[in-house]
């Protein structure tokens, strides 16, 4: 049953992209965070974490954001989550205190933008 | 075989004069008789013709006299045909009527008065000796020397000694020759009696061993596992030897060191550890030799002090077991009663021995083939199916007929991502490790299709193109059954497989999937097709291979309709549902083919609540969740209560995976209930609880208690209970 979620991954202007769709929990929290560790380049500019078809999100999940955002922040590199206000997830993330700590962002494009600010 | 060689003709010739038995006694009884028959009958017509010359008047008067003579010779030619009219005289009868007669003649030389006439007679006598027992014969003889020679002592009528000294000589010289010649030609007719009794022997002996050996390795029964074989052999050998000790000891399948499988006359534990000593002594010489060895007692040779030493064996027998130049092991064999094993037991013990090790290696190789495939099979089938909650599920596995290769049929069920939960079981035909492989192969493509979210049809269609590209020339069959998440129906693909019985909840039994698409692998262009079938709450569905129904001589058809009936009369209970279809359809046998049986019962979560266990890894949590989520759908929830609890309770059931003290066999429970507008989910698990550790780790305590109105945590000894509540909008 690792098929709980699936990973995309795309490049968009030297910012790697990473759509996550499913659900994410103890049992695959830390193979995603890995892969898309992996995925992220040394050269890439930032990495946007697309959240927005994630349907379930437990404190793995949350954990796995800030370390994914300790790991690019020691890159020199940024990081930016999209999650949808009205998402479930959304308000996991504020309750975990998440919303002050990361860049989120309402859609991919607004993610995008702000990285060429 | 006889208890010496053949005797030489003068050791023959001296028991007849001198040995304890008389070997003739009672042989060539009839020759003898016949003779003295003649004898008796020529004696009396001599008499008779000598009468007239010589009257018997002199001695005893003239009445006295012929009456008597008369009366001899009447008697005479009386007992000469009584003789021959007898079927069995004896030796001593014959002797007898000898000394009768020699007694008559020197009656006759009284009544005659005169000696020399008569007593030419006693030539007669001397005859009569000659066929009687050699030892027998010489004393006869010599009364008849001595009754010729008695008138000189006694001084008769007209002895004149000359004549009668010459007639004694002339007699005894007769008698002896003979005597000798009677004794000799009977001597070369013992000889080879013996020599003929024993070639017979010989051959009676040669026989019985090839009946022996053929006895033993029919034990090497075609089907027989090893050990079953070896006791037999070992028991049989030790009939066949008249032993009443023996072992079979095999070399270990890694390193040199010897095992004991079979053992005859030992006891246990006390005499395992001397057995494998002899074997491990015995192996270097036989090993060595690569021929039998004899040992008993009174050699004195220091190996047979070392091994019989400490033992109550009194002589061994041992032979390695070899096939070609592989050392598989040895055999040995022993009395506790002094016997020296003969060359020839060494001999046919050799012919067994070559046998018993070519049996002992197919045997092996079939046990190592059947070990394998059985593993596969094992670690290839699932060792536990998933709990979900609202369904109930028991499988039964029968593996076929002893003796036989494992089978290829298999089964599988899981949930997948969207909920829906996949039964599957199939049948690869063919047996052994290529058709537990194959089956393996099927059952994990199975499962990534399904995960990767393909239709049964779908699915099906990947296998059987898997099957062209790499295993052209087999076949297999499956019935694929995917429920829906919701539970109402199902969708099902089957390639040539037995149908699926769905159990509606009043009973009635019903078969669906009855025109199934060719089996995978069958056909090269097929496309498989899906069909639908509603199932109302609280059905059981059954899938099973043809093993369950397939009877020689009777009609699928048939066997199909006694399932359907059968499943009619048996309980909803799935576990009591499958024994009472084995029983109906199997009857107590074992069968002749593998069988695979599942049956899966399909409730609706009760309102009020659930409860699961589940095992304490990370993925149970998933399994969890789906629980859940359908309870609380069913439940009528909005969805922001449900993902609330969903999230609190994931945290939960995460800590408690995460407190597990075992990996492995541990296990957590998680219960949901619903009381008016009130939810409660309890999670238990059975290790400690631990304090938060590091800023990440602790996020889930905190999201519990943001996510739900109140959370109560209840450490103790034996485990921790959390508590969960959550008021939910009326629904």
């Amino acid at each position: 049953m690792t098929q709980l979620a699936q990973l995309h991954l795309d490049e968009a202007g030297g910012i790697t992209v990473a759509t996550v769709e499913g659900e994410i929990d103890l049992s695959n929290a830390t193979e995603l965070e890995m892969a898309i560790s992996h995925a992220v380049g040394n050269e890439a500019v930032g990495l946007a974490l697309d959240l927005a078809r994630v349907d379930y999100l437990d404190s793995s999940g949350v954990t796995l954001l800030f370390n994914l955002a300790r790991r690019v922040a020691r890159r020199q590199q940024r990081f930016a989550v999209v999650v949808p206000a009205e998402a479930h997830v959304a308000e996991i993330l504020s309750l975990s205190g998440a919303t002050e700590a990361l860049a989120l962002h309402e859609s991919l494009d607004d993610a995008l933008r702000a990285f060429a600010t | 075989m006889g208890n010496a060689g053949p005797r030489s003709r003068w050791q023959v010739a001296r028991q007849l004069f001198v040995g304890g038995d008389d070997p003739y006694a009672g042989a060539d009884l009839t020759s003898s008789r016949n003779a003295t028959a003649v004898l008796l009958a020529l004696h009396g017509l001599l008499v008779l013709t000598l009468l007239p010359l010589f009257p018997p008047t002199e001695g005893a008067g003239e009445a006295v006299g012929w009456t008597l003579a008369l009366a001899g010779v009447a008697l005479n030619l009386a007992s000469a045909v009584w003789l021959f009219r007898m079927p069995e005289v004896r030796f001593g009868v014959m002797l007898a009527i000898a000394y009768a007669g020699i007694a008559e003649l020197v009656i006759l030389q009284l009544l005659a008065q005169t000696v020399l006439p008569y007593q030419v007679l006693f030539l007669i006598w001397v005859g009569a000796a000659a066929v009687q027992p050699a030892r027998r014969a010489l004393v006869l003889l010599v009364t008849i020397v001595a009754a010729t020679l008695a008138p000189l002592v006694v001084g008769g009528p007209d002895a004149q000694s000359g004549d009668v000294f010459g007639l004694a000589l002339l007699l005894a010289a007769i008698g002896l020759v003979l005597i000798a010649y009677v004794a000799y030609v009977r001597a070369q007719r013992l000889t080879l009696q013996a020599q003929e009794r024993d070639a017979r022997a010989h051959a009676m002996a040669a026989t019985k061993r090839v009946r022996d050996l053929q006895w033993i390795t029919d034990a090497a029964l075609p089907h027989a596992g090893l050990q079953e074989l070896l006791e037999q052999l070992l028991s049989r050998i030790a009939t066949v030897f008249d032993a009443d000790h023996g072992a079979i000891l095999l070399r270990a399948e890694e390193g040199s060191r010897f095992e004991l499988r079979a053992t005859l006359g030992v006891e246990q534990d006390v005499d395992a550890e001397f057995h494998r000593s002899i074997a491990s002594r015995l192996a270097g010489r036989l090993a060595f030799s690569r021929r039998p060895v004899t040992l008993a007692r009174d050699d004195t040779s220091g190996l047979v002090r070392t091994l019989l030493k400490g033992s109550d064996l009194e002589s061994l027998l041992g032979l390695p077991l070899t096939l070609g130049r592989e050392h598989l092991g040895v055999l040995y064999i022993g009395t506790r009663t002094p016997r020296r094993f003969s060359d020839d037991d060494a001999a046919l013990l050799q012919l067994v021995g070559d046998r018993v090790a070519l049996a002992v290696d197919r045997a092996r190789r079939m046990e190592q083939e059947r070990h394998i495939a059985e593993t596969l099979q094992r670690s290839l089938l699932p060792d536990q199916l998933p709990r979900i909650p609202g369904m109930q599920v028991a499988v039964r596995y029968l593996p076929g007929g002893a003796g036989m290769e494992v089978g290829g049929d298999w089964f599988d069920m899981f949930e997948l991502g969207d909920g829906r939960v996949v039964l599957a079981m199939g049948d690869v035909v063919g047996r052994g490790v290529r058709a537990a492989a194959l089956m393996g192969k099927l059952r994990t493509s199975l499962e990534a299709y399904a995960f990767d979210g393909h239709s049964p049809a779908e699915v099906a269609d990947r296998l059987h193109a898997l099957m062209e590209r790499q295993h052209r020339a087999e076949m297999a069959t499956m019935l694929y059954v995917a429920i829906a998440a919701d539970r109402t129906c199902a969708e099902l693909a089957s390639a040539g497989h037995m149908p699926l019985l769905i159990r509606a909840p009043d009973g009635t039994a019903r078969l669906a999937g009855r025109e199934p698409s060719p089996p995978l692998g069958a056909l090269p262009f097929v496309r498989f097709d899906a069909s639908r079938v509603e199932i109302e709450p609280g059905s059981t569905l059954i899938l099973f291979t043809d093993g369950l129904v397939e009877v020689r001589g009777t009609s699928i058809e048939v066997r199909l309709e006694e399932l359907r009936r059968a499943v009619e009369a048996a309980p909803a209970n799935p576990e009591a549902l499958c024994d009472a279809l084995l029983v109906a359809m199997l009857g107590h046998e074992e069968p002749r083919d593998d069988v695979a049986l599942l049956a899966l019962s399909v409730a609706p979560l009760p309102a009020e609540g659930f409860s699961l266990e589940l095992p304490a890894e990370p993925e149970a949590l998933s399994s969890a969740r789906k629980a859940l989520d359908r309870w609380l759908r069913e439940a009528g929830m909005s969805r922001s209560d449900a993902h609330a609890i969903k999230v609190a309770s994931g945290e939960a059931c995460a800590n408690a995976i995460e407190h597990a003290y075992r990996p492995g066999d541990a296990a957590f429970r998680i219960e949901a209930s619903r009381r008016d507008a009130e939810v409660l989910i309890t999670v238990r698990d059975f290790g400690g609880w631990r304090e938060p550790r590091g800023t990440d780790r602790g996020r889930g305590l905190p999201l519990m208690e943001a996510l739900m109105d109140s959370v109560r945590v209840d450490p103790s000894s034996e485990g921790t209970t959390v508590q969960l509540r959550r008021r939910v909008e009326e629904g």
